[in-house]
């Protein structure tokens, strides 16, 4: 038996799938019931125990005889396209302290020097402007957005 | 019927009320484009503003903004497989690959709109003959049929799938139910699989999901498969569509067009399973498609396109005639009519017949107004696809995760969605198409709650599924669709 023929990336997809609809039914049966559910033929538990065995079976059946696909290759484009991944989790963090407009500018100006721009004067200006015009459309409709640092600077509250 | 017509003319054809028609299909689509902005937002943004003119007007008003921010989600669903609303993620299974890989954004944003004003007027025609009827047939409908009916909707996501690869759309589908079914039980109102998060108690939201699984995960495809040039060549962005592209559109539109009507006039339907079938439907009627489907053809994209058009229009069946919303949007539109003291409801069409003839009129001319604003913008919109990539795919990311942040201002809401790309990306890799998770997402609360009411009214007992005409006709269709593609598996080892 060719093992390594066994082990696919699309077999390891189908058991993590697998493993996640197994785990699904299991916290299913962590749904708090009420005391009368019992007596329910409907209960917040029936439809995702419906679900996990469903999965679970299209997923074993997948296991088994795994569809085609091309494997993943990792190159330097891989890592770019982590380090982006990583800039927007930093992004989802820094928003709650630095305020949107800071962290928003922020983020476009490193983006677009990570994917190749270097001229830094059209990294500022893009990044300033689109940031502010957006801003200022959300501000005509009534839209409140925390200014966060670039407000305590200005004194400004986003109203 | 006719007396009806000219009323609704009369009142429409004001210069107050074509500028209000104007200005709603114009205000509809601005704020349509905007991530984060749909139909519902453009809608509620705009009652305040309605207040100070009479009901005609008003509705006249918000029906145009409903229109514009339709067509509008379209336009960020074709450019950067953006999907802003539900109704239009189908259209970027096609449109987008048409305006990237095919490098003819202009003929995709024109067939969207095309697609959209036939879909919208033959809608907009049916709804006058027909409204106070179908009030009727929609009542008829039962949890048992919404049920079968939307799990026809998942069964057709095979249709979705590459020939051999219906496994993995269907489990695809199953992933999209279970993610549908975090946050708090509405009926039992009890928390599922929140882990003690408060962020998760009110589920994972929609736009979350389809912004992850969709423009974030496709820019940061984009940065994976890279380009020698970072620039794309220049797009066509001319709007001509030839001769034979124009004969494929006009059986597709109106197929989808009566489809998406029908479907649009039961309640709580809607465009998203509209535009859903009628690509299914479309993709099983068309043989020998050229190119295929999901590459870009023109048919693929202007069947959804033109269905949930006439899905908005046939909404406002159950609105005006039953004063039941047939959507979230109509729900908002319910409110606003109470607002200006109008019950909508079988009395509407006799006791305020301006109102019901205006607003059914107002749609036809909202369509028209949408063709003439949108097509001369057309070539400037296509032009977004010329920017470079290194500013595009930032803009993109950051448009995705702005609009997110718009709605619950909730830094865990722009975590989850960036994990949810990461995850898209990966299973993508893998082949494994997202528009079914969105799909099984989208249906997964309306399939458990009429799942349930069916089995309550029938005290568990599953041949309630067989008493019925229509239940028994979903059914048939519903093992046609699982069976349908295994079938055409085995003719071609048998081959």
């Amino acid at each position: 038996m060719n093992i390594k023929g066994l082990i696919t990336q699309q077999r390891l997809a189908g058991l993590t799938f697998l493993a996640f609809f197994l785990l699904y039914g299991w916290f299913t049966g962590d749904i708090t019931l009420d005391f009368w559910a019992e007596q329910e033929l409907f209960t917040a538990q029936t439809f995702p125990y419906l679900i996990a065995v469903g999965g679970a079976a299209l997923s074993f059946v997948y296991v088994v005889r795994p569809a085609l696909g091309q494997p993943i290759h990792l190159d330097n484009r891989t890592w770019l396209g982590g380090i982006v991944i990583l800039l927007l989790l930093g992004y989802s963090h820094f928003i709650e302290f630095a305020g949107f407009p800071l962290a928003s500018a922020l983020l476009l100006a490193v983006g677009f020097f990570v994917l190749g721009e270097r001229r830094a004067w059209l990294i500022a200006v893009i990044s300033i402007s689109v940031v502010s015009t957006l801003y200022l459309i959300l501000w005509a409709l009534g839209i409140h957005i925390e200014p966060g640092l670039i407000g305590l600077l200005f004194e400004v509250d986003g109203r | 019927m006719i007396e009806g017509i000219l009323l609704g003319l009369q009142t429409v054809l004001t210069l107050q009320n074509l500028m209000l028609v104007l200005a709603g299909c114009a205000a509809g689509t601005i704020i349509g484009m905007l991530p984060g902005l749909g139909p519902i937002s453009a809608i509620a943004l705009m009652i305040p503003i309605t207040y100070g003119f009479d009901p005609s007007s008003g509705m006249i008003l918000l029906a145009g903004v409903y229109y514009g921010a339709i067509f509008g989600g379209s336009t960020s669903s074709i450019l950067i497989n953006a999907p802003g609303v539900a109704g239009t993620v189908a259209t970027s299974f096609d449109g987008y690959p048409m305006a990237s890989k095919q490098g003819e954004p202009g003929k995709a944003l024109a067939t969207a709109a095309y697609a959209s004003f036939a879909g919208g007027t033959l809608a907009a025609i049916f709804l006058m003959m027909t409204a106070p009827y179908l009030a009727g047939v929609a009542l008829s409908f039962q949890s048992a049929d919404y049920f079968l009916m939307m799990v026809l909707g998942l069964c057709l996501v095979t249709a979705f799938s590459a020939e051999g690869e219906h496994l993995k759309a269907l489990i695809m589908t199953f992933l999209g139910l279970s993610l549908s079914t975090v946050g708090t039980d509405i009926t039992a109102g009890v928390q599922r699989f929140t882990f003690g998060r408060m962020d998760l108690y009110d589920g994972i939201s929609f736009l979350l999901l389809a912004m992850g699984t969709f423009a974030m995960s496709e820019a940061i495809m984009m940065i994976l498969r890279g380009n020698r040039q970072d620039r794309l060549k220049v797009p066509n962005i001319g709007l001509n569509l030839k001769q034979q592209d124009l004969s494929k559109l006009v059986p597709t539109v109106s197929r989808s067009s009566a489809l998406g009507f029908l479907i649009g006039v039961l309640p709580g339907a809607g465009a998203t399973i509209a535009s859903f079938l009628s690509y299914g439907m479309e993709k099983r009627w068309v043989k020998n498609p050229e190119p295929a489907f999901g590459e870009g053809n023109i048919q693929g994209l202007a069947a959804p396109e033109s269905a949930n058009n006439a899905a908005c229009t046939g909404s406002f069946v159950p609105l005006l005639t039953l004063g039941i919303p047939g959507s979230g949007t109509t729900a908002v539109l319910l409110g606003a009519l109470i607002a200006y003291g109008i019950q909508p409801g079988p009395r509407l069409y006799v006791d305020q017949p301006d109102v019901f003839w205006a607003v059914i009129v107002s749609m036809y001319i909202g369509n028209m107004f949408l063709l003439v604003l949108n097509l001369p913008l057309i070539p400037y919109l296509a032009r977004l696809l010329t920017i470079p990539q290194q500013f595009l795919i930032p803009l993109i990311l950051f448009f995705s995760m702005t609009g997110v942040y718009l709605v619950s201002f909730n830094p865990f809401d722009l975590q989850l969605m960036v994990w949810i790309a990461f995850a898209a990306v990966i299973l993508r890799l893998l082949s494994f198409p997202m528009a079914p998770l969105l799909l099984g997402f989208i249906l997964g609360g309306m399939l458990e709650d009429n799942l349930r009411r069916a089995l309550t009214i029938s005290n568990g007992d599953l041949t309630y599924y067989l008493d019925r005409p229509i239940t028994i006709v979903l059914l048939m269709l519903i093992v046609l669709a699982l069976l349908g593609p295994l079938i055409t598996q085995l003719r071609h080892r048998l081959a």
